[in-house]
C-alpha cells in the first residue's frame, strides 16, 4: 500500500489523475488526522462474545444514522425494518451519499459526529484505513468471511457484492449476445449501454470486466480501455445509461450493470418488456461492498448490533432478498430468487480483484483515460 | 399603473420642486443619530449577501487552494485547467453556452414581442404556458426529448414508419451537441420569455404613434427607436442565459452521462462521483468557470449601462 | 389604431403571417415535450411502437396513495413559498430605501445581486455545504431556501428594480405626502400597484426555480428532506411512468398557479409591466 501512496504523491500524478479522498492526506505532514489524537472509548466492544450488552447498549442508544444504505437499495428496506423490530431500535436516519462522501463525511464530523455505520465501494477500503475513520469490530460468523473479503483487525468487512451482467431487451435485439467479444458484431450497432466509467462505480466496473476478458489483471486493464474504443470505433456504443426507465422506454437494448439492479428491473418491467439476464462467457466481476462502523459513532452499540445483523445469516437472507450475492458461503438463498438467478453454473467466469493495492491503481487509469483515450474528448 | 391614472396623457407629472429634506423631518418619527445614519432597511439584505455570496466564495477560494479541499496548501487544483481534457470541457461549455443563448434571446425576443401586442386571452395562455415550460428541466425533460427523438422515440418511430425517414442512424443523433442544443434551447426559450415580455411591454406606445404620426414606416420605428430601446434588456437576457447555461447540470448528465465533455459534468465528477472525489479540483474548475460567467456579465452590464436612460 | 391603418395592407398581412408561423412553431416545440411526458404516464406499455399499447391511470395513483411522494410535494411547496417570502422581505425594503433615499447605494446593491448569476448552481450548493453544513450541521431546509433566495435574487432584484425604475417613485411618493397620506396609505396605493406586475414576474421566476430544482436539492437537502424533484428522479429508477407522471402534476399545478398570479395581478389595475398594453 504504501508504495502505492507514495507514488500518488508524486506532484505530476497528483496534478493529473484524480487521487481518492484522503489518500495524500493521509501522508501529508500539515494535515493530522483526528484518528491521531481521539482514542476509541476502551469500553467499545471489538467483537460479539457478549451480546446482551450489545443489545443492551443499543437499545439505550435507541438510534441509528447510516451513510449510503437507503431503504431502496438491494433489499435495505427490510433489513432495516428487521433489525429494528427485532432488537427494538426507534429511529433510523439515512443519508444516500457515494463511498468517498460517506469517508470524508466520517472524517469531516469527527468533533461533532452524526453517522455510525456505511457501507462503500471495497476499492474505498484502502482509503479508509489509511484515514483512520473505521472501528474494528468482527461479528459472530467472521471466520465464515472469505480472507479476501475482510480486514484482518475488523476495520471493514464485505457484506454483499453483485455481478456484472448484460440485461437485453428480447423484443428489439436478436440473438442475444452471450460475450464482451460478440457485443463487437455489427448486429449490435448502437446497442451497448454502460455508466460512466469516469463517474460512476458500475461503469468503471464494466472495463474493469472488458479488461479480464481480454487478457487484462489488476496489474493491467489496458485491453479493457482498448476493448471499448474499439468498441466506440465500430459504433456500437449507445451514450444512453443502463437505468430502469430508458429500458422502460426501450432506449437502452443492451445494458451493461450489477445483477441485482438487473433483476429488479426485470421483475418492475413484467409485462411492458421482455427481457433477458445474460452472465458474459468470457469475462464478468464481482462488486463488493464493505460495511464500515464510525470510529466516532454517535450510537457505537447499534452500529455493531447492524453489522452483527447484516452479517447473520439472517441478515445476509435478506440481502440475498434483493438479489445481492451473499458474502456468507452457505447462505440460504429463497427459492423464488434463485428461479430467477441465471443457474448458478453461469456465474463460473465471474472474477474477483483480489489485490486492491493494484485495483486502486487501475480504477483510476479507467476514471482518468476514459474520456482522452476512449471517447478522444 | 399608478402613473398612468394620475396621467391620462401620459405627460410626465410636474410638481413643484422642494427639498426633501425639510420634507423627511416633518415626517418621519425622531430617532436618535446614529439610528437615522444606519441604513436599517437595507440591513437584511446586506446580512444575506454577506453570509451567503461572500463568506461561501471566500471559503470555495481557501478550498481551492488545499489539497483535496481540506490538506496543505497548494496550487495544483488550478492546473487542472491545463489538462486538455478539462480545457475543451472548459471550451464546449462556453460554445454551447453563447449559441444557445443567442438562440434562445433572438427567438424568446421575438415570441414575447408577438405576445406583447397580441390579444390579452392570448397573452394570458401563453403566459401559462411559458411558466409551466420554464418549469420543465433536468431528468424530465431530458428523458422526455429520449421518448420523442430518442433511437426509439415517438417523432423518430412515426417518420420511420410513416415516412419511411430513418433518424438513425447517422441522419440525426439525440445523443450529439445538436441533441444537447436542442435540449438547452428548451429551456432557454421560455426563461427569455420570461424576462423579456416586462421589457419589452415598456415600450412606450407614444413612441410609436409619434413615428406614425411624423409617417415613419414600421420597420423604420424599429431600427430606429425600438431596437435601440431594447438593446439593454435584450444583452442583460443574453447574459442570464448564458449563465443559465454555462451551469446546467442535470439536465446534460441525464442526456448524455459522460459521453459529452462540459465542465459542469466534470465539475459534478469531482464532487458526486464514485472514483475521483475531490472537492478541491470541484472549488477550483468552479471559480474558472465563474470567472468566465463573470466576464460575461460584466460585458453585458457595461452595454447595458448605456441605453439605460431610454427607459427612465 | 391609426398607426396600422397607415401601413401598407400586404405588409401587414405578411407581418401576421410570419408572425404566426413563429408562434405555432415555438408552441410546437414547448408543448412536443410536455406530450410525450402525458403519454408516457398513460402508457401500459411503451417500448417498441409508435404510441403507447395501452393507457391506464396507475401511475397517477401510485403517485398519490406514496405518502412520501405527498410529503415531498409539501415540502417542495413549502421551500417556493418560504423562498418567495424571504426574497420579498430581503429585496423590496433594500429596493425601496434605495430608490427614494439613497439613490447612490444602488450600484453597490446591483452589483451584490448579480454576483449569484456568476456562480452556476453546483457551485453555490458546494460552497454552502462546506461553508456551513459540513462543519455545522446546520438545518438543511432552511439553508436550501436560503440557497434558493440566493439563486434567485438576481431575478428578484431585477423584476423589481425595473418596476421601480418605470415609475419616479420619489415625486409620486412626495406628491402623496403633499397631498397628506401617511406610510400605510403610500404603501397600498403608491408603492404595491407599482411594483405588483414586478412581483409578479419576479414570483413566477422563483416558483419555476424552486419548485423542480434538482441539482441543490440533491446535493444540500440529502435524503432527510428530499423534495418532490429528488423523489422524481428516484421514479425513475423504480418506474418512469410514475416520474412522468409527476412531472405532469407539476406542470399542472405551475399552470394553476400562474393563471391565479396573473389573474390576480390583472385585477390589480391592470398594472404594470406584464399586463400593461
Amino acid at each position: 500500500m504504501i508504495n502505492v501512496l507514495q507514488s500518488m504523491l508524486d506532484r505530476r500524478k497528483l496534478v493529473k489523475g484524480g487521487v481518492a479522498a484522503g489518500a495524500v492526506l493521509a501522508l501529508n505532514p500539515l494535515w493530522t488526522p483526528p484518528g491521531a489524537f481521539a482514542q476509541d472509548e476502551p469500553d467499545l466492544p471489538s467483537d460479539a462474545s457478549d451480546m446482551d450488552a450489545l443489545i443492551a447498549g443499543a437499545q439505550a442508544e435507541n438510534k441509528i444514522v447510516s451513510y449510503g444504505m437507503p431503504d431502496y437499495w438491494a433489499n435495505l428496506g427490510l433489513m432495516w425494518e428487521t433489525f429494528m423490530s427485532k432488537y427494538d431500535i426507534a429511529e433510523h436516519e439515512d443519508a444516500d451519499l457515494s463511498s468517498a462522501q460517506e469517508i470524508a463525511k466520517f472524517l469531516a464530523e469527527a468533533e461533532n459526529p452524526i453517522a455510525d455505520i456505511g457501507d462503500i465501494g471495497i476499492q474505498f477500503a484502502p482509503t479508509a484505513i489509511q484515514l483512520g475513520v473505521c472501528a474494528p469490530f468482527k461479528n459472530d460468523t467472521w471466520d465464515q468471511i472469505p480472507d479476501w473479503a475482510k480486514h484482518p483487525d475488523g476495520l471493514w468487512a464485505v457484506q454483499y457484492y453483485g455481478n456484472l451482467v448484460f440485461m437485453v431487451n428480447t423484443d428489439l435485439v436478436d440473438p442475444v449476445p452471450t460475450s464482451f467479444a460478440s457485443l463487437l458484431e455489427p448486429a449490435y450497432a448502437n446497442s451497448v449501454s454502460i455508466s460512466d466509467p469516469a463517474g460512476a462505480a458500475q461503469g468503471n466496473f464494466t472495463v474493469f470486466a472488458a479488461a479480464f476478458a481480454n487478457g487484462g489483471d489488476e496489474a493491467n486493464v489496458q485491453p479493457g480501455l482498448d476493448y471499448f474504443k474499439n468498441l466506440v470505433e465500430v459504433g456500437n456504443l449507445k451514450p444512453t445509461s443502463p437505468d430502469l426507465a430508458q429500458f422502460q422506454k426501450g432506449e437502452t437494448v443492451i445494458g451493461i450493470l450489477w445483477d441485482y439492479l438487473a433483476l429488479e428491473f426485470r421483475d418492475q418491467l413484467e409485462g411492458q418488456v421482455n427481457l433477458e439476464i445474460v452472465v458474459p462467457e468470457d469475462a464478468s466481476i464481482a462488486g463488493p461492498y464493505a460495511s464500515i462502523i464510525n470510529k466516532w459513532a454517535p450510537h457505537p452499540h447499534a452500529a455493531r448490533l447492524m453489522r452483527n445483523f447484516i452479517l447473520s445469516p439472517e441478515g445476509q437472507t435478506i440481502y440475498a432478498g434483493g438479489y445481492a450475492t451473499p458474502i456468507l458461503p452457505d447462505v440460504e438463498i429463497p427459492e423464488e430468487v434463485a428461479a430467477k438467478r441465471p443457474p448458478a453454473g453461469a456465474f463460473a467466469s465471474v472474477r474477483t480483484i483480489e489485490d486492491w493495492n493494484l485495483g486502486f491503481v487501475a480504477f483510476q487509469q479507467i476514471a482518468n483515460d476514459w474520456g482522452p483515450y476512449v471517447l478522444g474528448q | 399603473m399608478t402613473q398612468q391614472s394620475l396621467s391620462p396623457s401620459s405627460q410626465p407629472i410636474t410638481l413643484a420642486p422642494h427639498d426633501p429634506i425639510t420634507l423627511d423631518r416633518v415626517r418621519r418619527p425622531r430617532a436618535p443619530r446614529w439610528l437615522s445614519a444606519l441604513p436599517l432597511p437595507l440591513l437584511p439584505f446586506l446580512i444575506f449577501c454577506v453570509l451567503l455570496e461572500i463568506v461561501p466564495v471566500i471559503v470555495l477560494i481557501r478550498d481551492s487552494l488545499r489539497v483535496q479541499g481540506l490538506g496543505a496548501f497548494t496550487f495544483a487544483n488550478y492546473q487542472v485547467i491545463a489538462d486538455p481534457l478539462f480545457a475543451r470541457a472548459l471550451g464546449n461549455s462556453i460554445l454551447i453556452s453563447l449559441g444557445t443563448a443567442v438562440l434562445g434571446a433572438v427567438v424568446g425576443g421575438l415570441v414575447a414581442a408577438a405576445i406583447v401586442s397580441g390579444s390579452e386571452r392570448g397573452r394570458r395562455l401563453s403566459l401559462g404556458l411559458v411558466a409551466v415550460t420554464s418549469n420543465f428541466g433536468g431528468i424530465p425533460l431530458s428523458f422526455a426529448f429520449i421518448a420523442l427523438l430518442g433511437t426509439n422515440g415517438f417523432i423518430t418511430l412515426l417518420l420511420r414508419e410513416s415516412f419511411g425517414v430513418r433518424l438513425y442512424p447517422g441522419t440525426f443523433s439525440l445523443y450529439s451537441w445538436t441533441g444537447l442544443t436542442m435540449v438547452y434551447f428548451y429551456f432557454q426559450l421560455p426563461l427569455m420569455i420570461l424576462i423579456f415580455t416586462p421589457a419589452i411591454a415598456r415600450l412606450k406606445p407614444v413612441w410609436r404613434e409619434a413615428a406614425a404620426t411624423l409617417g415613419a414606416p414600421d420597420w423604420y420605428y424599429w431600427w430606429r427607436v425600438g431596437l435601440r430601446v431594447m438593446a439593454a434588456p435584450f444583452i442583460a437576457a443574453l447574459a442570464l442565459l448564458f449563465a443559465n447555461a454555462l451551469g446546467a447540470y442535470a439536465t446534460a448528465y441525464a442526456l448524455v452521462g459522460g459521453n459529452l465533455n462540459i465542465l459542469p459534468i466534470q465539475i459534478g465528477r469531482y464532487i458526486e462521483g464514485d472514483l475521483n472525489y475531490d472537492p478541491g479540483k470541484a472549488s477550483a474548475l468552479s471559480l474558472i468557470l465563474a470567472v468566465f460567467m463573470a466576464v460575461g456579465i460584466s460585458i453585458a452590464y457595461t452595454l447595458t449601462q448605456r441605453s439605460q436612460k431610454w427607459l427612465s | 389604431m391609426a398607426v396600422l391603418a397607415r401601413q401598407p395592407a400586404g405588409a401587414r398581412r405578411w407581418g401576421q403571417i410570419v408572425r404566426a408561423v413563429l408562434i405555432a412553431a415555438v408552441v410546437l416545440y414547448l408543448v412536443l415535450p410536455l406530450f410525450s411526458t402525458v403519454l408516457f404516464s398513460l402508457a401500459t406499455a411503451w417500448s417498441k411502437t409508435v404510441l403507447p399499447e395501452g393507457y391506464t391511470l396507475n401511475a397517477y395513483r401510485e403517485s398519490f396513495a406514496d405518502p412520501q411522494i405527498v410529503r415531498g410535494i409539501q415540502r417542495s411547496l413549502t421551500a417556493t413559498l418560504a423562498t418567495l417570502l424571504v426574497g420579498l422581505a430581503l429585496v423590496v425594503p433594500a429596493l425601496l430605501y434605495v430608490h427614494l433615499r439613497a439613490p447612490h447605494f444602488k450600484r453597490w446593491l446591483e452589483f451584490l445581486a448579480i454576483v449569484p448569476w456568476a456562480l452556476p448552481g453546483v457551485v453555490l450548493a458546494l460552497a454552502v455545504i462546506r461553508t456551513y453544513i459540513s462543519p455545522y450541521n446546520v438545518s438543511r431546509p432552511a439553508v436550501l431556501v436560503l440557497t434558493y433566495t440566493l439563486v434567485s435574487l438576481p431575478f428578484m432584484f431585477r423584476a423589481i428594480d425595473a418596476a421601480l425604475s418605470a415609475v419616479d417613485l420619489r415625486t409620486l411618493v412626495e406628491a402623496a405626502q403633499t397631498l397628506g397620506a401617511g406610510w400605510g396609505e403610500i404603501g397600498r396605493r403608491v408603492i404595491l400597484p407599482n411594483i405588483a406586475a414586478g412581483m409578479l414576474s419576479a414570483s413566477l421566476l422563483v416558483a419555476a426555480l424552486a419548485s423542480g430544482e434538482y441539482v441543490i436539492a440533491r446535493l444540500l437537502g440529502g435524503t432527510g428532506w428530499k423534495t418532490f424533484a429528488l423523489y422524481q428522479a428516484e421514479a425513475q429508477f423504480t418506474d418512469g411512468r410514475v416520474a412522468a407522471a409527476l412531472a405532469v402534476l407539476g406542470f399542472g399545478f405551475t399552470w394553476v398557479v400562474s393563471m391565479a398570479l396573473i389573474a390576480v395581478a390583472g385585477r390589480r389595475g391592470q398594472a404594470g409591466p406584464v399586463m400593461n398594453k
